[in-house]
């Protein structure tokens, strides 16, 4: 019963961050309808970068968000500029697969020009710091990963709720014709879309190499992840992304505490299939007219 | 006919490879309601769509206030007063009905004024504000196309582009769209209307144009147009034209033929 719910607390934790990052992913897909196969190499390219002004700088990977965000917006708006852009909006679907992967092999190759293949992990102070609260051990980094990335949650749900440019892109994923005749310009929507979506990357990368050892080649593990969530959630639904991102997380952490590590890996995979067998649309899948 | 505020001149226009509008002539009195009646494939939708700026004309002019518009976009079209209402339910479903009407001042940049423009359009349609917290799918048709006509208002248009008001409507809601087009027009607005229902659509118009495989093939006041005999064979549920023998089409390709000498017809 303990590992059990050891297991929970450990799952919970770990879940903040993996929405975070597949709000990211599923936020570019409802507007764009584009799969986003470098989502996992953004995320490890600002854990990247996080490292780097932690190593060079001293800068703590929380502090160093704000920095790390600019980037990682300017990188997804520039991506966006130049290599999904010029696709034609017929086969933007299907070439944008290829594309994204493409971009995710070339950030690959510039981490390894840059960083190497060495596998490089954030050790701060408080990296080994835990609290035991009624027997139960809390590592404050994850405490403080979760906290941020609620944070972060909150911020993206405000943008999108709450502002101007939130209701033009929720009005672009619902009805683009009619969004486009009320004069939201579809393709600044789109950059700045896939620039909102990049910049989640930045504190999820931040929060990623401070709790897990990362190379260059870590993104396909984290892409098929990722993937797996949002699929599970539903492609398209911010909401369906936390959903999802808690049940791998809780489905994960709870095997591996309470059967074998082993086949913690492949437990959500499982509980992804079944889910796509049920209800293909994933938990909370949209439409093609749907909400985010 | 007055004041024209639009006029399109040899438009021709299509999707692909092949031309939906063949060559359109059509002058829009200002502050009149105009309408497009037609079979099906005529073209109808596919003008609202050039004059909106959704596509862009192969061939020919569409003059607005005097000055060509055919190359500006469609946002810039909109903020010289050119607003497209679609056919297909134009809301943003899962939107709340009050952010819906926000979305109508989206381009505009003093925000204090879109929302007394959203204000005065939710006095002219209550239901926004009954329902300005529920989502715009949750309404039924008539309901949604009451947020979308409020929507239309905070635009504060010249010229109001309505593609089937009526469509998929109960008599009630259908009347009260019809009185709600009448009242723009009693505030000077102009309104070009697609309308499948002809009767419904000539009966509340000042003007009447049948368009047939592409061109307008006749444009007269709507109330003569509905006494017509030709055209309320054709459009008005009167005596049915004859069946297609071998070689005929029908539907899209029925010609109407207009009287040479006739005072209204379009050059």
């Amino acid at each position: 019963m303990h590992a059990l719910i050891q297991g929970i607390i450990l799952g919970i934790l770990t879940a903040g961050v993996y929405a975070l990052m597949a709000s990211g992913q599923t936020l570019i897909f409802g507007i764009m309808k584009v799969v986003n196969l470098a989502q996992g190499a953004m995320v490890i390219f600002a854990a990247y970068l996080s490292y780097q002004l932690f190593a060079s700088f001293g800068l703590d990977p929380f502090l160093a968000i704000p920095i790390t965000t600019v980037v990682m917006f300017a990188l997804g708006v520039a991506v966006e500029w130049c290599f999904l852009r010029p696709l034609r909006r017929e086969d933007k679907a299907e070439l944008s697969l290829l594309v994204t992967f493409a971009v995710a092999l070339l950030l690959e190759g510039v981490m390894t020009v840059v960083w190497s293949t060495s596998v490089r992990s954030i050790n701060t102070s408080y990296a080994n710091s835990s609290w035991t609260i009624a027997g139960y051990q809390i590592t404050l980094v994850r405490l403080w990963a979760f906290l941020l990335s609620l944070v972060a949650l909150g911020v993206l749900y405000f943008i999108l709720q709450r502002t101007g440019f939130g209701r033009a892109v929720r009005a672009s994923v619902q009805n683009p014709e009619s969004a486009r005749l009320l004069g939201v310009r579809s393709e600044a929507i789109s950059a700045l879309g896939f620039g909102l979506g990049s910049a989640t990357a930045a504190a999820a990368g931040s929060v990623y190499g401070l709790l897990y050892p990362f190379n260059s080649g870590s993104h396909y593990d984290l892409i098929s992840r990722l993937l797996s969530i949002v699929l599970l959630g539903g492609l398209g639904s911010i909401g369906g992304a936390v959903i999802g991102a808690v049940i791998v997380s809780l489905s994960s952490a709870i095997v591996a505490a309470t059967i074998s590590p082993v086949w913690s890996e492949m437990t959500f995979f499982v509980v992804l299939l079944l889910v796509l067998i049920i209800r293909p649309r994933g938990l909370f899948g949209v439409a093609s007219r749907g909400a985010i | 006919m007055n004041e024209s505020i639009l006029s399109l001149r040899g438009v021709v226009a299509g999707y692909g490879a092949g031309d939906i509008l063949k060559g359109v002539d059509l002058e829009v009195e200002a502050g009149s309601v105009t309408c497009l009646i037609g079979p099906n494939g005529a073209g109808k939708s596919t003008v609202l769509k050039v004059v909106s700026g959704l596509l862009r004309p192969r061939e020919g002019t569409v003059v607005y206030k005097g000055e060509p518009v055919e190359r500006r976009t469609a946002r810039d079209r909109l903020l010289r007063g050119i607003v497209h209402v679609p056919q297909d339910r134009s809301l943003f479903p899962a939107m709340t009905v009050w952010d819906n009407l926000l979305m109508g001042g989206y381009a505009l940049r003093d925000k204090r004024e879109v929302r007394r423009r959203v204000d005065a359009a939710a006095e002219v349609f209550p239901i926004c504000r009954e329902r300005a917290h529920e989502h715009a799918g949750s309404l039924s048709g008539g309901e949604q196309k009451q947020v979308e006509l409020a929507r239309t208002l905070v635009l504060d248009p010249s010229i109001v582009l309505l593609d089937e008001p009526s469509i998929g409507l109960d008599p009630r809601s259908r009347a009260r769209v019809f009185e709600s087009i009448r009242a723009m027009a009693a505030q000077g607005r102009t309104v070009l209307l697609v309308e499948q229902n002809a009767r419904s659509g000539l009966a509340a118009s000042d003007w009447g144009a049948v368009l047939e495989t592409g061109v307008v093939r006749l444009v007269d006041r709507g109330a003569d147009l509905l006494t017509n005999p030709e055209v309320a064979r054709l459009y008005l549920g009167g005596d049915r034209p004859a069946l297609p023998t071998s070689g005929e089409t029908a539907g899209a390709d029925a010609v109407l033929t207009p009287a040479p000498s006739h005072p209204k017809e379009t050059p």
